[in-house]
């Protein structure tokens, strides 16, 4: 029998408020979650609206929730979660409430619940919110820019089709020398915005962060609607976008940050809230990030490209004598890999803690932490190309796609299939050319390890 | 595996299987059929969220809503399997590095022969399945009763 999930309880509070019973997790604006004035007034010439107030409160909100409360490692990964939240317009709010907890659900796998009650006090976020950027702006592609491969292949991809047409990139990092620091030098004059909050997750935050694309993306449609921008690219490829969905890992909710079914329920939200539907487009749905980047290196639109950061891990906290960027083990850089063999680009071994196409052996020093992550990103590159024969017959997967996409689903079915196809076919030229005695080979089938 | 697959059929909710029965009898579209599920009923965990993409891809097959409710719970549940399986794969790959290649087959002989249907028919005909219990896998003992 199902058991009754405990719901977590979160109040955010404004200054004047009063700290809640001790059954409910006090979340204080201003200090648990701090919004940052000064990246809003450097880059704004627009006051934002009391709506708009609304919307970065809420979404700090959720990020606040689920950073603080843990999940379970067994039994049930999916929590309840309950929020109470002062906004200007508590109506309105109530009106697209369930839209917004089904945008969260698909997200999360989490059970959500908000209770809105009137703001009292003075809006610390009304202050000129975005870049001052003169009337040439209008019609600007809104680029969500993570500094990975993928936003750096959609930046390059809109170079390379609009020229010089405006672009205005949203990034997670603070302060623009962060930003610079993964950003290609010929795109540097681009305007950026960054997320401007901060949320105290405590200090053992939960790591799974779900809700952190629903941040990121909520913050591009309002810059779209700020900028009257004509588009918001997002820049994932294909199997980074569908392919967790279709092949989840023991009891957790599958990664849906970038499957248009969550992107399409942010945009249905957004739209119930605005009125203006956000127009999100994925210009790499269709092909693996070793084919973007490959098409994109054959027209001369990739300079630069080695600038671009995969890793998911701090390895310089892990092991602080490496002078490297990038642990190379864990899925990002695995993944990282296989596309830049894919796509003929090469990358010298010392960005890299351990360099798998060169090593034979783990590094003498690595921990039980390096040998776990290595062996979950191995299997997940493998289990993806292992899915390849059947990915078009996943009938569930194939109608929500073409649901969302509003397509047949004859037409999605053989997309899904090549896509899947090319990412083993990326794989296996990746574990073809690992040394012959290489640990990532004994964690493969026989077949696949001998080649 | 079947351990397994019990515990996943005892994550649907009773009423999340109604609704699901409910929106098949009424749904005849080609596409994802979102409106027609209850709006308060939103997926609560992995096998509720198959469950519900598994029954829009069913929603056209014109099949009697009990068969197309059968045929979409076990597609489901299929897939979260799939997804024990491979943590089952990793763990085993973190914990044996030398015997996971064999104990991954054993495992995957297993799965081919799970009579999921079987379960799935139980369960939809009314037998109880516990939800969300750690799974009692003892591998090290696994390993020293089969070398």
């Amino acid at each position: 029998m199902n058991a009754t999930l405990v719901e977590h309880s979160v109040k955010v509070l404004e200054r004047a408020d009063r700290l809640p019973s001790t059954s409910h997790i006090a979340c204080r604006l201003g200090t648990d979650l701090r919004f940052n004035k000064g990246a809003l007034e450097r880059c704004s010439n627009t006051e934002l609206d009391e709506l708009d107030v609304d919307l970065l409160t809420v979404v700090a909100s959720v990020a606040f929730a689920d950073r603080r409360i843990p999940r379970r490692s067994s039994g049930c990964w999916s929590r309840s979660i309950a929020i109470s939240v002062p906004v200007h317009h508590p109506k309105v709010w109530e009106g697209v409430s369930s839209s917004l907890a089904s945008v969260l659900a698909d997200v999360s796998g989490d059970r959500w619940r908000f209770a809105y009650r009137r703001r009292k006090g003075n809006d610390e976020l009304r202050q000129r919110f975005l870049p001052k950027l003169g009337s040439e702006h209008r019609g600007a592609t809104v680029i969500p820019y993570s500094g990975g491969l993928d936003s750096f292949a959609a930046l390059a991809r809109h170079r390379s089709e609009h020229g010089d047409g405006p672009v205005l990139l949203v990034h997670a990092q603070h302060g623009s020398r962060a930003l610079h620091a993964v950003l290609p030098e010929r795109h540097r004059s681009a305007p950026a915005l960054a997320v401007p909050f901060t949320v105290a997750g405590g200090p053992h935050a939960e790591p799974s962060y779900r809700t952190r694309t629903l941040v990121f993306f909520a913050l591009a449609a309002l810059a779209w609607r700020r900028t009257s921008a004509s588009r918001i690219w997002i820049g994932e490829s294909g199997l980074g976008c569908i392919g967790p969905s279709f092949v989840p890992f023991g009891i957790e909710h599958p990664v849906r940050g970038s499957h248009p079914s969550f992107v399409g329920k942010l945009q249905d939200f957004l739209a119930l809230l605005w009125g203006a539907r956000p127009p999100f487009e994925f210009p790499h749905l269709w092909l693996t990030k070793g084919e973007a980047v490959r098409e994109l290196g054959v027209s001369g639109s990739i300079v630069d490209w080695d600038r671009t950061h995969s890793c998911s891990r701090n390895i310089r906290r892990q092991h602080p004598a490496t002078a490297a960027t990038h642990c190379g083990l864990c899925a990002g850089c695995l993944f990282r890999r296989q596309t830049l063999l894919a796509a003929g680009l090469r990358e010298a071994s010392s960005v890299y803690y351990t360099d798998v196409l060169r090593d034979a052996e783990l590094p003498s020093d690595a921990k039980g932490a390096d040998r776990e992550v290595a062996t979950y990103a191995v299997i997940d590159l493998d289990e993806l190309a292992g899915a390849a024969p059947t990915a078009a017959e996943q009938g569930g997967h194939i109608a929500e796609l073409a649901g969302t996409l509003g397509r047949l689903r004859a037409e999605i079915a053989p997309r899904v299939a090549r896509l899947f196809a090319t990412h083993a076919t990326e794989w296996r030229a990746l574990v073809d050319a690992l040394p012959a005695r290489s640990w990532m080979r004994q964690l493969l089938p026989a077949r696949e390890r001998n080649g | 595996l079947e351990q397994a697959a019990r515990r996943e059929l005892g994550d649907l909710r009773p009423a999340f299987l109604a609704d699901a029965r409910r929106a098949l009898a009424s749904t005849q579209t080609a596409l994802f059929p979102g409106e027609a599920f209850s709006a308060g009923l939103l997926p609560t965990n992995p096998i509720e969220a198959a469950l519900r993409r598994e029954c829009a891809a069913l929603a056209d097959a014109r099949l009697p809503p009990e068969n197309a409710l059968e045929r979409a719970t076990e597609r489901a549940l299929d897939q979260r399997v799939g997804a024990v399986v491979r943590e089952v794969r990793a763990q085993l790959s973190v914990d044996h590095p030398r015997d996971c290649a064999e104990l991954v087959l054993r495992f995957l002989d297993a799965r081919r022969g799970a009579e999921l249907g079987e379960l799935v028919r139980g369960h939809l005909a009314g037998e109880i399945f516990e939800g969300f219990q750690k799974l009692a896998l003892d591998l090290d003992s696994d390993l020293r009763s089969h070398p």
